[in-house]
């Protein structure tokens, strides 16, 4: 361990070598690692802000997807409701249609029971009326008289 | 095992530890230049070592890229940017130095001594052979003109720093008032001057002797029987990496918290 000039020769080195590495290589090299950082960072704040907006967006749709089916849900019940009024309508006005069809059946019937029951007392007495001009007019002959009731009888 | 690299026991340790000298006075080879001596191998150890540290963070810094970097720059990027969080958890004031130089400091701390784990007579030998050199050193960091000069050099600093932020003024009214006083100002004067003598002693003294032992723990190992040195070698090389980055972080932290103390006004 002897000191000899060899010390100052090394510090000289020692002194170029900082001085060289202070100038040239810390500088670029402190650079590049602060923009790697700052992008880092960069990179980072935008993942966090992207996963918020994913949560935000999320509860969103969920929401919008209840009111969906809120909606939905409503439409079928107005629409279940608006069916069974029409049915129902439909129902009583076809009650009252068969009542008043039947009502007019019956009076029909009435009517024609009626006109029978007429046309029949008319024929009736048509008939009579015929039967008794006929044999008024023919009472000499017997057997055209027995024939003419036959005949009667058979077109009545 | 008698030939000039491999003469046998203490002489072979002995041979181990004799630089590769240069006198300054007569510019021959050889010991005997006093103080006016270079120690050729550490210098050209650590110059070409610090030249392929400058050299990769050099080709790493032409090739940046923010976008995708590379798995070079990416290592690198780590190493700075620890080193610079250390610096801003420790270093409160604000200096475009301080990181750097704890960059610097334990790069080239881990990086020389590194060589360590080559084993001890691969370099030696390919020196000789190739430039005909007997002695020849290659692990810079057990060299303490190296640990001095890294330590002497943050010593400058931690003076510069105690001017820089306080001014003369007020660093002679710190040094003759504190910690006891006015009127105890000569010891004072002396406990802060032992305080600060300590500093770059106890900073080169430490990596001096971790890294002296383990070189000559190797030393040791190499001269065991061939067929034995795996098992010591093999553990204490494990070992020994462990020390060695250990003792670069500890040099490392230890500048960064002296400039620290240097540059803060309430000492």
């Amino acid at each position: 361990m002897d000191i000899n000039v060899t010390l100052f020769g090394e510090m000289l080195t020692f002194a170029v070598l900082v001085w060289v590495v202070a100038k040239y290589i810390w500088p670029p090299l402190m650079q590049v690692i602060q923009e790697r950082q700052e992008k880092i960072a960069l990179g980072l704040e935008a993942a966090a802000r992207g996963q918020h907006e994913l949560k935000l967006t999320q509860e969103n749709i969920t929401k919008q997807l209840r009111q969906a089916k809120l909606d939905a849900a409503k439409v079928l019940d107005l629409a279940n409701q608006q069916a069974n009024n029409f049915l129902e309508e439909v129902k009583v006005s076809a009650q009252l249609e068969r009542s008043k069809m039947l009502v007019q059946a019956k009076l029909d019937l009435e009517q024609e029971v009626h006109k029978a029951k007429e046309e029949l007392q008319k024929q009736t007495v048509d008939l009579v009326i015929t039967a008794t001009e006929k044999i008024l007019q023919q009472k000499v002959d017997e057997v055209a008289q027995g024939k003419l009731i036959d005949k009667l009888i058979s077109s009545i | 095992m008698t030939d000039i690299l491999h003469p046998s026991g203490a002489d072979y340790i002995q041979h181990h530890l004799r630089y590769y000298r240069l006198d300054l006075r007569t510019f021959t080879i050889g010991d005997g230049g006093g103080f006016w001596t270079l120690n050729l191998d550490t210098l050209i150890i650590s110059i070409i070592t610090g030249a392929l540290f400058l050299g990769v963070l050099y080709f790493v810094v032409r090739n940046l890229n923010s976008e995708r970097p590379g798995k070079l720059q990416a290592f690198i990027e780590l190493v700075v940017e620890s080193v610079q969080q250390i610096v801003t958890e420790i270093f409160h004031g604000k200096s475009a130095l301080i990181a750097p130089l704890a960059l610097t400091i334990f790069s080239c701390i881990f990086l020389l001594s590194l060589f360590d784990l080559v084993p001890v007579d691969l370099l030696p030998r390919m020196v000789f052979s190739l430039f005909n050199i007997e002695h020849f050193r290659v692990v810079a960091t057990d060299d303490a003109n190296l640990t001095f000069a890294l330590s002497l050099s943050v010593f400058l600093l931690i003076i510069f720093y105690n001017f820089k932020s306080k001014g003369p003024r007020n660093l002679t009214k710190e040094i003759f008032s504190e910690p006891f006083g006015i009127w105890f100002f000569p010891f004072n004067f002396i406990f802060r001057v032992i305080e600060e003598v300590v500093k770059p002693l106890s900073l080169s003294l430490r990596l001096f002797g971790n890294m002296f032992a383990g070189e000559l723990v190797f030393f040791l190992i190499a001269t065991m029987p061939w067929w034995l040195q795996w098992t010591a070698g093999g553990i204490w090389s494990v070992f020994h990496v462990l020390i060695i980055s250990i003792q670069a972080f500890i040099f490392m932290m230890l500048t960064i918290i002296y400039l620290s103390m240097a540059q803060q006004s309430d000492h």
